[in-house]
């Protein structure tokens, strides 16, 4: 194409280098400015290769089951033996929780509480491809928005938070964890009820914490308290729970306390999540809306 | 014609491979580099202009299936494969050394660009564990994958594009 029928590129692509180098600074200020423009062209080329994606990922997890089943025999025998003991310990202890949840049900309804957790409709999906750059933490996965997908809606697995919705196609959606260096998530400490933020740190990265900062100094917040996402953020739902508090300090301006939190959710082998499908609707009041 | 076609299948095996099954063999979570190695190689072997062209559709399937700011993968793909075209003189089949070299110091640079744009704009000020965390292990990861990659695309273009061209020249002669 650009080899035979033009001799003036191949004798100096100079001009050509400019000229792209305009458009891509074009594009990146464009796309920066208006975030939808190029929307349709980027779920047209995304949900092009999507369905590769999904073909591959499904092969890679059954090459990678194949090789997982030659691990060693023994230790999963052993295994096995402790976790027949577990079950059994857990069946008595079962037995004993029936028996309470029973008498709390029945005060549950004489004291005609309010539901304390809310229980959010869920749709499942699974992981396709994930970010190898070392930088992100975002991930694809096979649902979109024929399947009700959208953007700003709120991803969990293992009963915790694992990010946001960013980007929505057809037939897939990007995910933004958590733990991404650019995640912000407004949360509330379950016993203090002190508001912090939780933000990723990509320098944490090794520690498999991520950082609690913005907590009120006078604060009596203690190691393993329970975060959970708060009611004033903007786009997480109010009451899912994040992770746990460590290792709280001082800020070093002295004017808050800042903490890590180990995340509930185990990023490394995340293969299927639930979306959640209801979306935070913040609230508008008339001077907002002006 | 044909050599584009051959490059843009390059490219959609690389970011089908980059994205789905690359995942499964990184290391502390890092994985080879693949779209920068097919951007370097086609530079390297075949001159400039389609280091360019090749760097810039690498850069915008890198920037299609990310989901953040859309262009500036494929600027810094797009002078990096420029650049490599530069060497095209120095251009041995079979060798392996030479652009393995290019290929670590292109990732540097690469990784480089990737941080300042994204996280020194947004205060993220530790560059030294930045090197020592991702982009030294990135780099070593990409050339040591690089090296058969390269075979590989090496052997492509010396069996099928090359004998295209020479094909070609032979028809008008």
């Amino acid at each position: 194409m650009r080899r035979g029928n033009s001799q003036k590129y191949e004798s100096d692509p100079k001009y050509m280098l400019m000229l792209c180098s305009f458009l891509c600074i074009c594009l990146i200020f464009f796309s920066y400015k208006f975030g939808n423009v190029f929307r349709p062209i980027q779920s047209a080329v995304h949900g092009l290769i999507t369905p590769m994606q999904k073909g591959i990922s499904v092969l890679g997890t059954g090459v990678n089951d194949f090789f997982a089943r030659f691990d060693d025999v023994e230790k999963l025998q052993k295994e096995n033996a402790e976790l027949q003991e577990t079950v059994l310990d857990l069946k008595s202890q079962i037995d004993l929780l029936k028996a309470d949840l029973y008498d709390y049900d029945r005060y549950k309804q004489l004291l005609e509480l309010a539901e304390t957790y809310v229980e959010y409709p869920t749709v499942g999906a699974n992981v396709i491809a994930k970010d190898t750059s070392g930088y992100y933490a975002t991930f694809t996965i096979d649902k979109g928005s024929r399947q009700g997908m959208a953007v700003d809606m709120n991803v969990i697995a293992d009963n915790g938070l694992v990010g946001i919705i960013t980007e929505v196609g057809k037939n897939y959606s990007v995910v933004r964890s958590i733990i991404d260096d650019k995640s912000y998530v407004s949360a509330s400490i379950q016993k203090t009820s002190d508001n912090c933020v939780v933000s990723g740190n990509l320098e944490l990265l090794d520690t498999g914490f991520i950082e609690v900062r913005d907590i009120s100094v006078n604060s009596e917040v203690k190691n393993n308290h329970k975060v959970y996402t708060s009611v004033l953020s903007t786009k997480y739902l109010p009451n899912i729970l994040i992770g746990y508090i460590s290792n709280i300090q001082l800020e070093s301006d002295g004017l808050s306390k800042k903490g890590y939190l180990t995340p509930v959710v185990d990023f490394e082998h995340l293969n299927t999540v639930l979306v959640i499908t209801t979306i935070k609707e913040s609230p508008v009041t008339e001077e907002d809306g002006e | 014609m044909f050599t584009a076609f051959i490059i843009a299948i390059e490219i959609i095996a690389g970011i089908l491979l980059q994205t789905a099954v690359f995942p499964y063999i990184e290391i502390g979570g890092i994985a080879p580099d693949l779209l920068l190695m097919i951007t370097v190689a086609a530079g390297y072997q075949m001159g400039r202009s389609a280091g360019m062209w090749t760097g810039l559709v690498c850069g915008l399937m890198l920037d299609f299936t990310n989901g953040g700011v859309l262009g500036a993968y494929a600027l810094f793909l797009m002078f990096i494969g420029y650049l490599n075209g530069y060497l095209k003189a120095y251009y041995v089949p079979n060798d392996t050394l030479f652009p393995m070299l290019l290929l670590g110091v292109s990732e540097f640079v690469f990784d480089i660009l990737i941080y300042l744009f994204e996280f020194l704009i947004r205060g993220r000020l530790n560059i030294i564990f930045f090197i020592r965390r991702i982009m030294l292990p990135k780099v070593l990861y990409t050339v040591v994958a690089g090296i058969v990659v390269y075979m590989i695309l090496d052997i492509i273009y010396r069996h099928l594009i090359l004998t295209h061209q020479k094909k070609l020249e032979e028809q008008k002669q």
